[in-house]
């Protein structure tokens, strides 16, 4: 790690922010005492089971239950019938809106089922092993339908359509037929044809990357507990306990009132997490059964069901002047979305070149559908996809100019006050300064041994802010309770009780972050788009100043003094004038004699963060390519990011180090595969390769620390950038070692063999 | 005047391809309601699709004073992971 260990080198305008203390969930998480998804019992509850579809498109005929509704320990089977029949509705849901209809037959098929493991029907019993059992028993009658599952058999003329009330959206006329491009969307400005003709060194080519699984290593899993009053219970790990009380409440028809939802303890989200599948299911079964019910997702149904990242086409023509500028950019790109409706189409293209300044310009998506699962959102959604082809045409035009690939990409890097493709001025970005320190960090200067290769790679994603709520009390003692909305998914219980800390001037010690249920604390936004330690730090910040006012005030009449009388320092009240000047008081002690004055000390803050700033990043690769195999080892790695002020030096880098291996699966192992039936082939970790700690170097960070302006403490966000650039950079890395590039992901030892093959 | 530049899908698909818009709003829900003037239907699209940005800054707070001569940009909203 490159970042300074003591706070002393690193941040000495602050006495906590910067620092690196123990996580406060940590020793509940190491001994296993910590209640994830699949852990939480309520009493006299029934285990679920799911019965999926085995056929990537087909027309539901009927569906027998009575066998399974006769098997004994079974309380409960519910099929789509038993789901409201609802309009197609667009709702809104925080950052994006999604169509509840869709959202609904997602969770449980009605008419069609869509793709290999969609789900037809549940069953709620005694036990595990009952409802398995019970939902092995229930008869489907299917009308098998001939299924699509590339861009070229979606797309072909008279190809099966998924949805036959689907027109696509974004072109000057809507079209005659229905079709699977769900939405085609073009940015641009200047005149990019005209400048790619002019330019002194074009370089163009079709990339692919497929459908890839957040991977995350805890399963989708729930209880609910419908009451007879109506009144809904759901224990759910997620990463918005009010998504998912929006969501089942639109599907459902209930009042949000009426649904609490507890957020469990997450093992990992990744974008993944902020859809429902089981939820609206075990809502059904309880109140069918009148018990609790918990569902939980096998491996492989995380695989079949839960939403991977879209595959994508990409083609792109890049032009350049003899010195390295970038003069023009063409791109039209295809997202593979799955089932539904994508939300990676609008990002991609948006994101492809907001790293760069290109007058001339014009990237184009499409959104296509086809027989597999709805896919999710993954860290950057979109953006990885669609900046992986432009980091690789960088790279050969770097290659062919004989430039060095860091000074192109400074030559054309997005620096404050450039006006970005959607015609917005940049704030306070560090992407230049990120590319100025890999330019300088050991890594980039280091030998290269036989069959190895360095690659460079760069990336951007626009993070957000948005609502949320936090609430701030004081113990009799004095002590510090932050109760926030927002799910701790990669630690921001430490961020939130850190910048506590620093705002009251007290110990990290001293402050307790509690993650409260849907009923028990105001709105927050899903912890999702890197906005968390922003938007909901911002909150708490607020609501401790909130505090120390009220403790000012509150010390001021046990003074006698005006407010103006006294100062906040140290965590205490001093008095600065009159009998008691130059005493102080503590909270705790304030907090005391709380009783004797206005009443317990508490605070709350409901906002909608603004200011939010886009963050970037570059990595180096190493690669050594085996020239009798093919296979691809990664022997070095450097992750450069600005990250605005890191608050947990650990935790932001932690997050760039996973993004980094998550990219680096996506580049070099994962993807989805499917056989000749539109079966998913590869639904488990044995063949669906994610990167293990024996498979990757340790992976270096620097953390380019540029402030947010808007952020009392220069926060922005941090987790989504990482795995942006590592599809480029690993591709990169393997055209410097071999020689020639390779246009498609994953680069399989298979694939790398067969391109050097040819090239021999 | 607000000078509003609606991007794609937004501009083909209610304002017939405009590329700049002036509207008097003293707001972003008073603009939001005089765009659904002029293109019947962006109001209740603008709320579940429509991202904006207020002289160069993403603004999410509709009832934020807005300048008469504010440059307002319209595109849609995209979701994080």
């Amino acid at each position: 790690m490159n970042a300074p260990q003591d706070k002393a080198s690193f941040k000495p305008a602050y006495d906590v922010v910067g620092t690196r203390p123990v996580r406060p969930d940590g020793v509940e998480k190491v001994t296993g005492k910590a209640i994830y998804g699949t852990d939480h019992v309520a009493a006299g509850m029934l285990h679920g089971a799911i019965l999926r579809s085995p056929h990537p498109h087909a027309r539901i005929r009927s569906i027998d239950t009575r066998k399974a509704e006769a098997l004994p320990g079974v309380k409960a089977v519910v099929t789509g019938a038993d789901f409201p029949s609802l309009a197609s509705l667009e709702v809104s849901l925080g950052e994006g809106s999604g169509n509840i209809a869709a959202i609904s037959r997602n969770c449980m098929a009605h008419e069609k089922v869509l793709y290999d493991g969609h789900a037809v029907a549940a069953v709620a019993a005694t036990s595990a092993v009952i409802a398995e059992e019970a939902a092995a028993l229930i008869e489907v009658e299917y009308e098998v339908l001939p299924h699509v599952l590339t861009i070229d058999e979606a797309l072909a003329p008279g190809a099966p359509v998924l949805h036959e009330d689907m027109f696509t959206k974004g072109l000057p006329e809507k079209p005659a037929e229905p079709s699977n491009a769900a939405l085609c969307f073009t940015v641009g400005r200047g005149e990019p044809d005209a400048a790619i003709a002019a330019a002194h060194t074009v370089v163009s080519g079709r990339y692919s990357a497929l459908a890839v699984h957040q991977g995350y290593i805890e399963p989708h899993a729930c209880v609910a507990s419908y009451n007879a009053d109506g009144q809904v219970q759901v224990w759910a790990s997620s990463q918005g306990a009010f998504m998912i009380r929006t969501l089942c409440a639109s599907i459902l028809g209930i009042s949000q009132a009426d649904i609490r939802v507890t957020p469990l303890e997450i093992g990992g989200g990744f974008g993944g997490k902020t859809k429902v599948y089981l939820e609206p299911v075990a809502i059904v079964l309880s109140r069918k059964s009148g018990r609790p019910v918990r569902l939980a997702m096998s491996r492989a149904d995380v695989f079949r069901a839960s939403g991977p990242a879209p595959g994508v086409v990409a083609d792109i023509t890049v032009g350049a002047d003899a010195d390295g500028t970038i003069t023009g950019v063409v791109m039209e790109f295809k997202m593979l979305s799955g089932a539904n409706p994508g939300n990676d189409t609008h990002s991609g293209a948006m994101s492809a070149l907001a790293h760069y300044n290109v007058a001339n310009c014009r990237v184009t998506g499409w959104d296509v559908l086809c027989n597999t699962a709805a896919t999710a959102a993954y860290r950057a959604p979109g953006a990885p996809q669609t900046i992986f082809p432009v980091e690789c045409c960088i790279d050969e035009i770097a290659q062919k100019l004989g430039l060095d690939p860091i000074d192109i990409r400074l030559k054309n890097a997005a620096r404050p006050g450039d006006v970005g493709i959607m015609g917005m001025p940049a704030g306070e970005i560090g992407y230049a300064e990120c590319l100025e320190a890999a330019k300088a960090h050991p890594h980039y200067s280091a030998p290269l041994g036989p069959n190895q290769g360095r690659g460079i790679a760069g990336g951007t994603w626009g993070n957000y802010g948005g609502p949320s709520t936090a609430t701030v009390n004081l113990g009799e003692d004095g002590s510090v309770l932050v109760t926030t909305g927002s799910p701790d998914i990669g630690g921001s219980r430490a961020a939130m009780a850190m910048m506590a800390a620093e705002t009251l001037e007290i110990a990290y010690e001293q402050v307790r972050v509690t993650i409260a249920d849907t009923s028990s604390i105001g709105f927050s936004m899903l912890t999702g788009g890197s906005r968390t330690t922003f938007a909901t730090g911002k909150a708490v910040i607020l609501a401790c100043e909130e505090i120390i006012a009220t403790l000012r005030a509150r010390a001021a009449v046990m003074w006698s003094i005006d407010v103006s009388q006294t100062e906040w320092r140290g965590g205490a009240v001093h008095c600065l004038s009159g009998d008691k000047a130059g005493t102080s008081l503590t909270m705790g002690q304030i907090a005391a004699k709380a009783g004797f004055s206005g009443g317990p000390i508490a605070a709350e803050v409901a906002l909608n963060a603004q200011g939010f700033l886009p963050g970037f990043g570059v990595h180096i690769c190493d690669t050594e390519v085996d020239p009798e195999t093919g296979h691809v080892s990664v022997t070095r790695y450097t992750v450069v990011q600005d990250v605005g002020t890191a608050i947990h030096p650990d935790y932001v880098e932690g997050q760039m180090q996973g993004g980094a291996a998550q990219g680096i699966g996506w580049a070099l192992n994962e993807g989805y595969v499917y056989d000749k039936a539109g079966r998913m082939d590869n639904p488990g970790f044995l063949d669906y390769r994610m990167p293990v700690c024996s498979d990757l170097p340790m992976i270096d960070t620097v953390m380019v620390e540029k402030p947010n302006p808007a952020h009392p403490f220069g926060v922005k966000g941090v987790g989504e950038v990482p795995i942006v650039p590592p599809l480029g950079a690993v591709a990169n890395a393997v055209s410097r070692a071999i020689g020639l590039r390779v246009h498609d992901l994953p680069l399989t030892p298979d694939r790398v063999y067969a391109a050097m093959q040819g090239k021999s | 005047m607000a000078q509003v530049h609606p991007l794609a899908p937004f501009a083909g698909q209610f304002f017939g391809g405009a590329q700049v818009l002036d509207v008097a709003a003293s707001n972003l829900f008073a603009l939001v309601d005089a765009l659904d003037k002029l293109g019947p239907g962006f109001g209740e699209d603008a709320v579940l699709r429509a991202a904006f940005a207020v002289n160069g800054m993403m603004q999410t707070d509709w009832s934020a004073p807005l300048a008469p001569d504010a440059q307002v940009m319209v595109f849609p909203r995209v979701a994080g992971g």
